[in-house]
Formats: C-alpha cells, sequence, structure tokens
C-alpha cells in the first residue's frame, strides 16, 4: 500500500470523525457497516482522510449512547452476519447543526488565512 | 436534562448486558478485520501479510474494545458494584460481628416499622370519605352532665341555624333484634338523619340511602344494611333489596346495601332513619345523646365555625334562661380525624418516640462496632491509600459496608414487622380506630427504606471518617512497631457509648414510670371481688318485653330462677350496672329537709338497679346499715342503699342511715352504705350511686351475675357452666337471642388492657434498648482491653495486681456509664413530662423510680465491664510484652 505517499494524507481534526460518520449515513441513506463506513470514506475523500480504521468503532458507540445513529445486525453483501448503522431523526438535527459549525469554523479560518 | 436521563437510560440497560455488548463488538470488528483482509489479498497480497496489514491499520484492538466500552459505561454503578462485592466479602470474613450489627439493626428497624405501620394506618392516613379534612363533629362540653354531649334539640339547632355547614347530620347508637328467619341474633343498629351518608360522601353500594320524608316520625320502616352483615346474615342475595326484614317484631323494608368496610363511628351492622317514633320503639332513648357530625363549607376555618356556634349557643342562653345560668357550655368542632384518634395519638406518637431511641441506640452500637473493627482494618487501609485511593473512596467503601449492614438489618426488620403488626392488631385493645386495617405497605416500605438510609449513614458516617484519617506512613511504621491506637477513634467510642446510655436511660425511666402506673392501677381498691364471677347481660326485645312490664320482670326472674338451681352456682343476683362497665342512667336527687340544689348545679348520681343478694354476689362490701332483703319488694317501702362517695360528698358530718331523697310518690330511705366500687374504669373517679331494690323501679336492662362455687376453678369447668346458663336463659324465651357470658375477671383484663399493652410495648422496647447497650458496652471494653493489652502487660511487670488491672478496665466502663447515666436523668426529667398522661397515680418525675432504674443500669453496666476486666487481669504479663 502506498506508505510513501503519506505526506499526501492529512490527520482528521479532532471530533470531526463522528460527523464524517453522520454524513456518510446522510449521504448513502440506507444503513452501513463499519467497514462500509471507513471505505466510503477513503473513497469520497480520494485516500486523503487518513483515519485509523479501527477509531470508527468507538465513535459508533457513542453516537449510538447520544441516540444519532441506530444499529441493527443484518446480512452483509457476502452474506455474513454484520451490524448495521443508520442515521436517526435526531442524528440528522445534529448533522445539520455540526456542519452548519464547522463551515462558520472553516470560513473563519479561511478568512484569517486568505492573503488581504 | 431528559437526554441525560435518557442517555442514563441507555446506559444502564447497557449495563445489563455487557457480556453481550462485548461480543458484538468482537464480531462486528472481526468482520471488519475479515473485510479488510479479503480486500488486501485481492489486492495481491499474502493471505498472511494482508491480515497484518488490516490489523494494523485497524489500530490497538484492546484500546479500542476498552474505548467503545467505555462510552457506555456507568461509572458509579462499576465502583459501587465493586465496593459491593468487597464490602460483602468483608462482612463475610466476620460473620460474628456481621451477625450482630444485622440483629442489632434488625430489632431498630423492625420496631421502627411495625410502629410506623400502626401511626400510618389510625394517624395518618386520610378518612375514607369525600374531602375528609373538611368533615367535622360538634359537641357541648359542660360541666354539667345533662348539657354536656349533645342532643336532639342542639343538633337541629345547628342543623337550622349554623351559616358555616354544607350538612349537619345526626346519628345516635341502638340496637334491634334481628328475628324471623334463623337465630334471632342482636344487631348494632346506627340511627342516622337521611343526609349522614351524604355528609360523609359515601352512598350506598346497592339500592340507595334514605330520602327526608323517610326521616319522619311514621315514615315507612325502612333500613339500610352494611356490607358484612349482607355477606354474613343473607349470603350477599343481589335480591335483597326491596325484600323486609323483621327487626324488633317488625317488617323493615331493605333500601340499600353500604359499601365493604364503611364506617362511621363505630363498625355498625344497619342504619335506620333517626326518626322520633322510631327511637322509642328502640332500646335506649337516643336522643338526648347524638353525635352530629357536619360538613364545612369550602374555605371556612374551625375558628369561624366555633364562632357561629358560639352565636347559637348564646341565642339558646337567651331563649332558655333557667337552663343555662351558672352553667359553662362550650361547643367545640373538631376535625373528625382528630376526634377519633384523640386519645390514641399520644400514646402511638410515645412509643414511636421509644422506637427511634431504640433505632438510635442500635445506630450507635453498630457505629461502634464498625469504629472498633476499622482500627482493626487500619493497616488495610493505610495500604489501600498508599496505593492511590483517594479519602472519599475510602469513605464510600466504609459507607458502602453499613448501607450493606443496614439493608440486610432492613430485610430482616421487615419480616419482624409484617409478624410485630399482625400481633400488635391481634393483641391491640378495642376502641383504637382503623388499627386492624395497619400492615405493612407501601407507605411503610418507602418509609423503612428511608431508615435504612438513614441508619446506614447515622451508624457509618463516624467510623468512615475515622478510619479515612488514617496517616499512611504512620499506620504502616506503627504496625510494625507498637500497636497503633488512635486516640480519636477510642474517643469517638466512648462518646457514642456515653450517648447509648443516655438513650437506654431514658427509655428505661419510660418504661419503668408506665410499669410503676400499672403496678399502681392494679393496686387500686375496686370495691368488688372479680374472682369466680360470671356474668351473662339479660337484653330481651322491648318490642314484647317493654321497660317496667310485668313481662319482663318475670322474665328477668325467671332466668335468675333457673340459674340459681344449677350445681356449681354460689349464688345468682341482678344489677343494672356492672363494675368497669361505663356510665349508667344518671338521676337529680333532692335531700328530705334542704334546699333544693341551685339550677345549674344539680348534682347527679348514677342510678343501680338490683336484686337483694347481689353485694354478696359481686363481693361488695357493707359499710354501714342494711342490704336489701327479699322484703324490699314491689309495694314495701321504697329504700335505697348509697356509696361511700355520695355519702362523703351529701352526708359529710351526719349518719346517712334513715335519710330520705325526696321522691313522687312516696320518699326514699336510705337503709345502708357500701364500699366505693368503680363502675367506670380502674383509672377512673367513683361517681356517687345510688343502688335500688329492682322490684321497686322501672326496669330495662339486667345482668345476670353468678358466683361460681370456689372449687370449680378451671376453664373448661368454667365453660361448661357458661353453657349451662345460656341454654337456661335460652329456654326461658327461644324467640330472644342471648348474650356471651363473660367472667368479671375477663372484663377487668379487658378494662386495663390499653395500659397493659402500653405497657408491655414500653419494656419490650426498653429491655431491648437495654441489651444492647450491654453488648455494646461489652464491646468496647473489650475492644479496649485488646488495645491496651500492652500496656497492661507493662503495669502487671511492674508490679500492678489483679485487682489494680480489675479497677481500671472497670472504672473505664463505669466512667461511661455515670456520664451517660447523668445525661440520660437529664433527658428523661425533661421528656417524661410529656408522658404525664399516659401514667397513672405517678409523677413524671417519680424519684423511686429514677433511682431504681439508674440502679438497674449501672449494675448491668457494671457486670458488662466485669467480664472484659476479668479477662484482663488473666494476662501474663510475659505474652502480652510479647504479643507485638
Amino acid at each position: 500500500m502506498g506508505k510513501d505517499k503519506r505526506q499526501d494524507k492529512a490527520e482528521l481534526l479532532p471530533g470531526t470523525l463522528e460527523m464524517l460518520i453522520l454524513k456518510s449515513l446522510d449521504r448513502i441513506a440506507e444503513p452501513m457497516h463499519g467497514y462500509g463506513i471507513a471505505l466510503y470514506l477513503k473513497q469520497i475523500s480520494r485516500d486523503v482522510l487518513q483515519v485509523e480504521e479501527g477509531s470508527l468503532y468507538p465513535a459508533l458507540q457513542r453516537l449510538a449512547l447520544k441516540g444519532w445513529v441506530k444499529a441493527e445486525w443484518g446480512q452483509s453483501e457476502n452474506n455474513r452476519r454484520a451490524r448495521f448503522y443508520k442515521l436517526t431523526p435526531a442524528g440528522r438535527r445534529q448533522l445539520k447543526q455540526e456542519v452548519a459549525d464547522f463551515e462558520r469554523i472553516l470560513e473563519a479560518i479561511m478568512r484569517v488565512m486568505q492573503p488581504s | 436534562m431528559i437526554n441525560q436521563l435518557i442517555q442514563l437510560w441507555r446506559r444502564l440497560f447497557f449495563y445489563l448486558r455487557r457480556d453481550q455488548f462485548d461480543r458484538e463488538l468482537e464480531e462486528e470488528m472481526k468482520f471488519h478485520l475479515e473485510m479488510k483482509a479479503k480486500e488486501n489479498a485481492e489486492a495481491g497480497m499474502e493471505p498472511l501479510e494482508a491480515r497484518y496489514a488490516a490489523q494494523r491499520q485497524f489500530g490497538n484492538q484492546t484500546l479500542l474494545r476498552e474505548a467503545s466500552r467505555e462510552m457506555w459505561s456507568v461509572r458509579f454503578i462499576e465502583t459501587l458494584m465493586q465496593d459491593l462485592g468487597y464490602g460483602a466479602r468483608m462482612l463475610l470474613k466476620n460473620p460474628g460481628f456481621t451477625l450482630i450489627a444485622v440483629l442489632t439493626l434488625a430489632l431498630g428497624i423492625g420496631a421502627n416499622t411495625a410502629i410506623f405501620s400502626v401511626v400510618n394506618a389510625v394517624l395518618l392516613r386520610p378518612l375514607p370519605y369525600r374531602d375528609p379534612d373538611r368533615i367535622v363533629t360538634i359537641r357541648n362540653y359542660s360541666s354539667h352532665p345533662i348539657l354536656d354531649g349533645a342532643n336532639g334539640a342542639d343538633f337541629l339547632d345547628w342543623r337550622e341555624q349554623a351559616k358555616v355547614f354544607e350538612q349537619v347530620a345526626a346519628l345516635a347508637d341502638g340496637s334491634v333484634d334481628l328475628t324471623g328467619s334463623g337465630e334471632p341474633e342482636r344487631l348494632r343498629a346506627g340511627m342516622v338523619s337521611a343526609n349522614l351518608f351524604e355528609t360523609l360522601g359515601v352512598g350506598p353500594a346497592y339500592g340507595r340511602a334514605f330520602t327526608q320524608a323517610e326521616d319522619q316520625p311514621r315514615a315507612a320502616n325502612v333500613v339500610i344494611l352494611s356490607h358484612r352483615l349482607w355477606q354474613r346474615r343473607f349470603g350477599s342475595d343481589p335480591q335483597l333489596i326491596g325484600r323486609t326484614l323483621t327487626l324488633i317484631d317488625q317488617n323493615w323494608t331493605v333500601i340499600g346495601i353500604m359499601p365493604p368496610g364503611f364506617q362511621a363511628f363505630e363498625d355498625f351492622d344497619l342504619w335506620l332513619p333517626l326518626a322520633l317514633d322510631v327511637n322509642q320503639k328502640l332500646r335506649k332513648g337516643p336522643l338526648n345523646n347524638v353525635r352530629v357530625i357536619a360538613r364545612l363549607k369550602p374555605d371556612v376555618t374551625l375558628q369561624t365555625a366555633r364562632a357561629d356556634l358560639a352565636v347559637i349557643r348564646d341565642r339558646q342562653r337567651q331563649t332558655f334562661p333557667h337552663f343555662f345560668s351558672n352553667v359553662n357550655v362550650e361547643v367545640s368542632v373538631t376535625g373528625l380525624h382528630e376526634h377519633l384518634v384523640g386519645d390514641v395519638r399520644l400514646a402511638l406518637l410515645a412509643l414511636f418516640g421509644a422506637v427511634a431511641f431504640v433505632l438510635l441506640i442500635a445506630c450507635a452500637n453498630v457505629a461502634n462496632l464498625l469504629l472498633a473493627r476499622s482500627a482493626a482494618r487500619q493497616k488495610e487501609m493505610a495500604i489501600r491509600a498508599a496505593v492511590g485511593a483517594g479519602r472519599f473512596r475510602l469513605v464510600r467503601q466504609l459507607l458502602t459496608e453499613s448501607l450493606l449492614l443496614s439493608v440486610a438489618g432492613g430485610a430482616a426488620g421487615l419480616l419482624l414487622a409484617m409478624g410485630g403488626v399482625k400481633l400488635l392488631v391481634k393483641i391491640s385493645p378495642g376502641g383504637v380506630t382503623r388499627i386492624d386495617e395497619s400492615g405493612v405497605d407501601g407507605r411503610a416500605l418507602v418509609f423503612t427504606s428511608m431508615v435504612v438510609a438513614l441508619t446506614a449513614l447515622v451508624s457509618g458516617v463516624i467510623p468512615a471518617l475515622h478510619a479515612s484519617k488514617t496517616n499512611v506512613n504512620e499506620t504502616l511504621k506503627a504496625h510494625f512497631s507498637a500497636r497503633a491506637s488512635s486516640p480519636g477513634g477510642s474517643r469517638s467510642l466512648q462518646a457514642l457509648m456515653i450517648g447509648e446510655i443516655a438513650l437506654t436511660l431514658v427509655l428505661l425511666v419510660g418504661a419503668g414510670l408506665m410499669i410503676r402506673s400499672f403496678i399502681q392501677l392494679l393496686g387500686v381498691p375496686r370495691g368488688f371481688n372479680p374472682d369466680n364471677v360470671l356474668t351473662l347481660a339479660l337484653s330481651p326485645g322491648f318490642a314484647k318485653y317493654s321497660p317496667g312490664s310485668p313481662q319482663l320482670r318475670a322474665y328477668f326472674q325467671e332466668s335468675l330462677n333457673r340459674v340459681q338451681t344449677l350445681p356449681g352456682v354460689e349464688s345468682a343476683s341482678l344489677s343494672s350496672f356492672l363494675p368497669l362497665a361505663g356510665p349508667s342512667r344518671r338521676r337529680s336527687f333532692r335531700i328530705e329537709g334542704r334546699p333544693p340544689f341551685e339550677p345549674g348545679k344539680q348534682p347527679l348520681a348514677q342510678d343501680n338497679l338490683i336484686s337483694h343478694g347481689y353485694f354478696q354476689t359481686m363481693g361488695i362490701k357493707m359499710r354501714a346499715g342494711r342490704a336489701f332483703t327479699e322484703q324490699d319488694g314491689d309495694g314495701a317501702p321504697p329504700v335505697v342503699i348509697i356509696n361511700e362517695t355520695m355519702a362523703r360528698r351529701f352526708f359529710p358530718n351526719e349518719n346517712p342511715i334513715g335519710r330520705r331523697f325526696v321522691w313522687s310518690p312516696t320518699p326514699l330511705t336510705i337503709v345502708g352504705v357500701v364500699e366505693d366500687t368503680r363502675h367506670f374504669g380502674l383509672d377512673q373517679d367513683v361517681h356517687p350511686e345510688i343502688y335500688w331494690p329492682y322490684l321497686q323501679a322501672r326496669n330495662f336492662e339486667m345482668k345476670l351475675v353468678v358466683r361460681v362455687a370456689p372449687d370449680l376453678n378451671s376453664p373448661a369447668q368454667l365453660s361448661g357452666l357458661a353453657a349451662a346458663i345460656r341454654n337456661q336463659v335460652r329456654e326461658v324465651d327461644l324467640n330472644t337471642p342471648v348474650n356471651q357470658v363473660v367472667t368479671m375477671d375477663e372484663r377487668l383484663s379487658d378494662s386495663v388492657a390499653p395500659r397493659r399493652l402500653q405497657m408491655l410495648l414500653f419494656a419490650i422496647f426498653a429491655a431491648v434498648a437495654l441489651v444492647i447497650a450491654t453488648v455494646g458496652m461489652y464491646g468496647v471494653l473489650s475492644y479496649a482491653v485488646g488495645q491496651r493489652t500492652r500496656e497492661i502487660g507493662v503495669r502487671m511487670a511492674l508490679g500492678a495486681q489483679g485487682g489494680d488491672v480489675l479497677r481500671l478496665v472497670v472504672g473505664q466502663g463505669m466512667r461511661m456509664t455515670l456520664i451517660g447515666a447523668l445525661l440520660g436523668l437529664a433527658a428523661a426529667l425533661a421528656l417524661t413530662r410529656v408522658m404525664k398522661s399516659l401514667l397513672f397515680n405517678v409523677s413524671p418525675t417519680d424519684l423511686a423510680t429514677f433511682v431504681s432504674i439508674t440502679s438497674l443500669l449501672v449494675v448491668v453496666a457494671f457486670l458488662a465491664s466485669y467480664i472484659p476486666a476479668r479477662r484482663a487481669t488473666k494476662l501474663d504479663p510475659l505474652m502480652s510484652l510479647r504479643h507485638e
């Protein structure tokens, strides 16, 4: 695998992983298992976002505790038992909120960084 | 907030299924890794390499699992579980300590729960009526017996004139004979104004209530049955409404059945309208004695109601000046609940106070046990502190242990309480409203839980704070040199012990006063001899045997004749009024040759009709003059006998024999004086009394009194004779119900039952307290001896004798006892005053009781300290020096 391309990859900003998971679930709009979410994040970010894949799982547990996602066991594509997560209405509201916050911060950062 | 609650709920739910969670997380991660490995393999890696790569990219699985679990964890529950587990192990390791502590607390908590259950049933629960807070009773209080209470006229005045009530209703007691089908039976009847049920806000379960028209003289005969009578006598027959019953030899139509458990004052079997004509057919003329219940209008206070009624009383005073002059009459308006529990409240609260003391003593004792033990656990605490347990964590650990103890004590106490309440209800004397509804219910459980929590805190907090104050360095060092005795710890120990002794003394003094009261009560001159006397109330129905009629007289005479001839009967006679039976008919009188009494100051005498052998049968002694004879019959010159109180009060310096009462048509001559007999109860004053030959008076209800031959005293023989007496009386008239035979000893025992129960409960609680405190004293001193082993060894090595050591230890015990006793005496002096009305012929600061109780406590404390002291003298100085 492309260890040599490490420089092109970015560590995630703290706290953004959960937002990304919510966003992925929102985009796909159907239940996904953890591996699927990892795969999706990688593809969408074109391998830029470097996620330690296992860290998805504590994050998913936190989202479940908050009631933003709901977990259910089901059949995977290759007929294995897998836990699928789906967005709850509360999760959708939370995502909207976080996206808004994130954009505000990003905008602020961009303004600071832009040459005047 | 709600979100947090939901999250807490999810966490708790998760906690219960944490094993499943672990399994699922494991499976989920494995799935991920396998998928990844497959992807890697498809990208051309070796299978092994593919798996490793997947794992690398995944990260540290153990940490991730931990992190995931941490998301859900409920920290306090997990620590609590740890503490509980650890605490339970510690308690199980010391079964002796645990057993004593749990038993002590079980006694304390059980007694509190039991008494609370009774307090709850009797004092706290609202009455089962609509808006019970607005229901009041009204009556007059007057020094004049005729105006005391309430009569029909008062009731009508209040109902017509008072503006503060929605409803004013009246109720009178009576009894009626049910005949016709089945065994004839005497039933308790409540005669009520039509609006009584509406006033209480409870209607019949079936049928209807009385109408205003039915509550009139000469209205149709209608009756409402209690649920219990309907069930018992009529098998819950749904067709009963509209049928007729034979009551007082007349037909009465059943119009309603009350709901189960309905009571108004007494537990009546049935209710009749309170209409004048009806009353005259009944056994007692209730119109001069009714109970008045009213419902206050909303927002009317008791004060307003009293003021309104005072206006009516003043109007009565103006209308009947001769009647009210010189007489003080106060109208009282009391909440019905207050009225019903009035007398019982103080007794119950005193008991509640007593059990609270028992619990406090139990708590102090357990605190002492924990303190003593925490000294032994200092090393353990120091080590825990050394490896990083904070003080808070240590306190929590120790409190958890005392919580475990008190929960176990509470559980055992609940069992005790369930049995205790049943026993209390069974042995409780009659007349305590709703005590039979006591039980360990939800409210009692809530109360017990609170008591358990409080107990854990009270008994645990001092030892916990102490133990956690451990100085790690000192303790660990000390343990390897001399044994550390924490001076602070033993100071708390002694302070607790002193408190325990003080509380115990207060309880013991309370119990001592009750016991002395009871002894005083039994020592009161009774004025009759209850041994071997049987009694039977003869009360044939008035319909056939009207008062004063020859038929009634014949009925009494025939019953007397039949019973007198039974074998085993020494003598038999009749009396209208038995000792200890409460008030009888009262009569005003005038003494010949003296001016009439001023209106309003008219004295009354209790009226007692007797047959000629009565004084002998009942064992009442003549003081002067003669008893009645067979010659004092109908038509003979009318004669009476008075009691000593009457002789003293009205003939203070003269011989009453031969004096006469003004009476129409012929004056009554006093022919004798008898000793005072306690007719109202041993603790009640004796009233002036006049005895009449029953054949010269208009008799209405008599008691048959039978003195049994002294050799006939086994219970089987007595009950055989009682049955024979009932059979003889039943044969006089098969259509008349016959009452139960009661011995005078039973009447005596019943009359002192409330005081006996109070005394017994107090004595039991005080004894329990004494036992707990004794065990505590023993424990504290044994512990002290253990702590001072080395010191004692040194002293003995330096030449101290056994006696010196004995003095040392016993002296410590006695010092605590004396300080505790002094504090206790001061507290008792202050507290026993509230018991004043529970006592009889004993002052609340009775010197003899205080002295003897204190001596008892000191002796017991001496014994409790002597045993550990004795053990200390047996120490071998060499052994104890090597002990460390």
